[in-house]
């Protein structure tokens, strides 16, 4: 499978009036073609700034890229002008954002909406046949019924489910190599959910598109990854094939993200939380960022960051017990423990 | 092309109402066919509606409704009072005063319209761009917009029109020069808080680029603002040029105005034995300007999505 994705060493600052916010710390990451890469963190740890990035989109004048390179099919998108910008966006990548409610202009129809991308990357003129042919096949291909009276409708005459799937009509219309799907389900309530998640699936399937998939939502990542990584406070800390990952959650993050799920605690227990906060991104960190919070902090935590290291599976995570070689083990004692 | 579907959307809001008594907000419709039968429900809208229409409709047939020549000077026939022939008696040049007040509803009307234009396109124009890009941009504006603001009114328009002579094109330049200030503080503030809505990003996000963010994105969402604006601004326009052709500097004699017509009342003989050379005139005024606001008003509560069907 060919590279369609590559970001190296990425990281973003924010200038604001409280000083510089470092969203994201030196990302590298990968995706190759037809590849579903999830991205998983809690709020705040840099997944939706690292998708806004690979879109060209920071808040500007907020946003710095401070360095690191977004390569996307042999291309240099970081050294991108606006205008180059805008060629790929829409056309070669292409986004389905996290409220469908809010990301469809109010005042125009769902026709106009969905025509007007083809305009723009197709030259295919708004309103002309071969326009609305295909703004009907892509209303097909997710599923909404009456593709053809849709057209001239409204969003708010939709529902939250009805407009993802518009949302993601449209950002199938260019058929995009790459599509950056920012926790596309969280909205929406959980039938509509796993019916969304079938749909991109299934759409996956059949078109062959790489997906970047930003949650936090375990279960869906889950369902969706081939291939998972866990951000925290602007670092990958894990990385490794889904079934690998969830059955050796190897970084303590990880583990604790893992363990926090309801599923696991009898009825009447309380859930598990990782104690502490994440750490504001105005702090300047040496060592571990997750160092304050753990349970398995040693010495070199709090001066020295740990690197990703990779077995032969693919699975890597970064942490200095994994040079102990005991964390798994440890890790797994502390959870029965528990 | 936006603006037209948003004409087509209207007149197909019309047809809906026309259609069945009790209304029925049904599947497709714009927020334009909403806000019509929202509108419509007000009875004092439709009727300074009606007189809107009317008056447009004067201006336009004014040759078919009366057969005399606004502008024919008969000076054996001067200062007639109102009877069968002259309706509305004659003026100092012994000119029918109903014809020339027909006729000014046109001069009236087009400064209305014409200045209203004007205003609105610096205003939305201005407006949007220092409210999307900001900046230095912004800032540049909204000083203009603060020292135009400080400029008052007449005395500016006074000024304006003896440097570039009075004339009914005057007038329009006057008064569309001096009002887009507010309406482009208005649109900014619009755009401001549109530019960080989902749906823009998502508009960028499909790699629309910005001249097509503002014009298809972003204007069709402060288009009520702008209409509620214009359709006052008609009615500024209209006093304004009153105002200025009652000094004397504007629309000039002899194509027939409200306001120049109204100079008459300047004549303190005209002002005590010939009061149907003024008080017509000064009628329509209150009419019009009238109609408009409180059309403009029913508009702006009708445009408003806080209110309930």
């Amino acid at each position: 499978m060919s590279e369609i994705l590559r970001i190296r060493d990425l990281a973003i600052d924010f200038n604001t009036s409280e000083g510089i916010v470092s969203a994201v710390r030196g990302v590298d990451l990968k995706i190759s073609e037809g590849e579903v890469l999830g991205l998983v963190g809690e709020s705040g740890c840099g997944k939706s700034v690292t998708s806004l990035a690979v879109m060209g989109l920071l808040p500007k004048p907020e946003g710095v890229l401070k360095s690191g390179q977004i390569i996307f099919e042999n291309k240099n998108l970081t050294a991108f002008r606006e205008e180059e910008w805008q060629k790929i966006r829409g056309n070669e990548i292409s986004m389905i954002f996290q409220e469908p409610m809010t990301a469809l202009n109010p005042v125009l129809t769902i026709g106009d909406q969905l025509g007007e991308v083809l305009q723009v990357h197709k030259g295919i003129r708004l309103g002309s046949k071969e326009n609305i042919d295909i703004c009907v096949e892509n209303l097909i291909k997710v599923g909404i019924p009456r593709p053809q009276q849709v057209l001239n409708e409204y969003p708010h005459q939709f529902s939250g489910g009805m407009r993802q799937r518009i949302m993601i009509a449209m950002a199938l219309s260019c058929d995009p190599k790459l599509i950056i799907a920012d926790e596309p389900t969280t909205a929406l309530d959980v039938t509509i959910q796993a019916q969304i998640l079938d749909l991109l699936r299934e759409l996956k399937e059949t078109m062959k598109t790489s997906i970047l998939f930003i949650t936090h939502d375990l279960g869906v990542i889950h369902e969706m990854a081939d291939r998972v990584m866990v951000m925290y406070a602007g670092k990958i800390v894990e990385e490794g094939p889904t079934k690998e990952l969830f059955a050796n959650p190897s970084h303590p993050y990880t583990q604790g993200l893992m363990h926090s799920r309801p599923g696991k605690v009898k009825k009447g227990d309380p859930l598990y939380c990782i104690p502490g906060m994440v750490p504001s991104g105005r702090q300047q960190i040496i060592g571990c960022a997750f160092e304050p919070r753990c349970q398995y902090s040693f010495r070199p935590c709090k001066t020295i960051c740990p690197l990703l290291e990779f077995n032969e599976k693919g699975h890597g995570y970064a942490c200095h017990l994994s040079k102990e070689g005991g964390i798994a083990n440890v890790g797994k004692a502390v959870n029965i423990s528990n | 092309m936006l603006l037209l579907t948003h004409v087509l959307d209207t007149i197909r809001g019309f047809a809906i109402m026309n259609k069945s008594a009790p209304l029925k907000i049904s599947k497709g419709q714009s927020l334009w066919a909403i806000t019509l039968t929202r509108l419509f429900k007000n009875k004092l809208a439709i009727v300074a509606f009606s007189v809107i229409i009317l008056l447009i409709l004067m201006a336009i047939f004014a040759p078919v409704i009366t057969s005399f020549d606004p502008n024919r000077i008969n000076l054996s026939n001067k200062f007639q009072k109102p009877d069968d022939i002259h309706r509305l008696g004659t003026d100092d040049f012994g000119r029918d005063v109903l014809t020339r007040l027909i006729y000014g509803t046109r001069a009236s009307l087009l400064v209305g319209l014409a200045s209203t234009g004007i205003s609105v396109t610096i205003g939305v124009t201005l407006g949007a761009l220092s409210g999307y890009y900001g900046g230095w941009i912004d800032n540049l504006v909204m000083r203009l917009v603060d020292i135009f603001m400080c400029f008052p009114f007449f005395l500016m328009a006074i000024v304006l029109a003896s440097i570039l002579g009075p004339s009914i094109y005057t007038v329009m330049i006057v008064s569309g020069i001096l009002s887009w200030p507010s309406l482009a503080r208005m649109v900014r503030a619009e755009v401001l808080a549109l530019k960080k809505r989902e749906f823009i990003e998502a508009a960028r996000a499909l790699g629309l680029n910005v001249s097509s963010i503002i014009i298809s994105h972003i204007l069709p969402n402060v288009f009520s603002v702008i209409i509620v604006y214009a359709t006052l601004g008609i009615a500024g326009g209209i006093l304004g040029e009153a105002g200025l052709s009652y000094l004397g500097l504007g629309v000039k004699q002899p194509q027939p105005s409200w306001g120049n017509m109204l100079s008459a009342a300047q004549n303190m003989s005209s002002l005590m034995f010939y009061p149907w050379l003024w008080i017509p005139p000064g009628i329509m005024i209150f009419l019009t300007t009238l109609s408009i606001n409180i059309f403009g008003d029913a508009l702006r509560d009708a445009l408003d999505p806080k209110q309930k069907k």
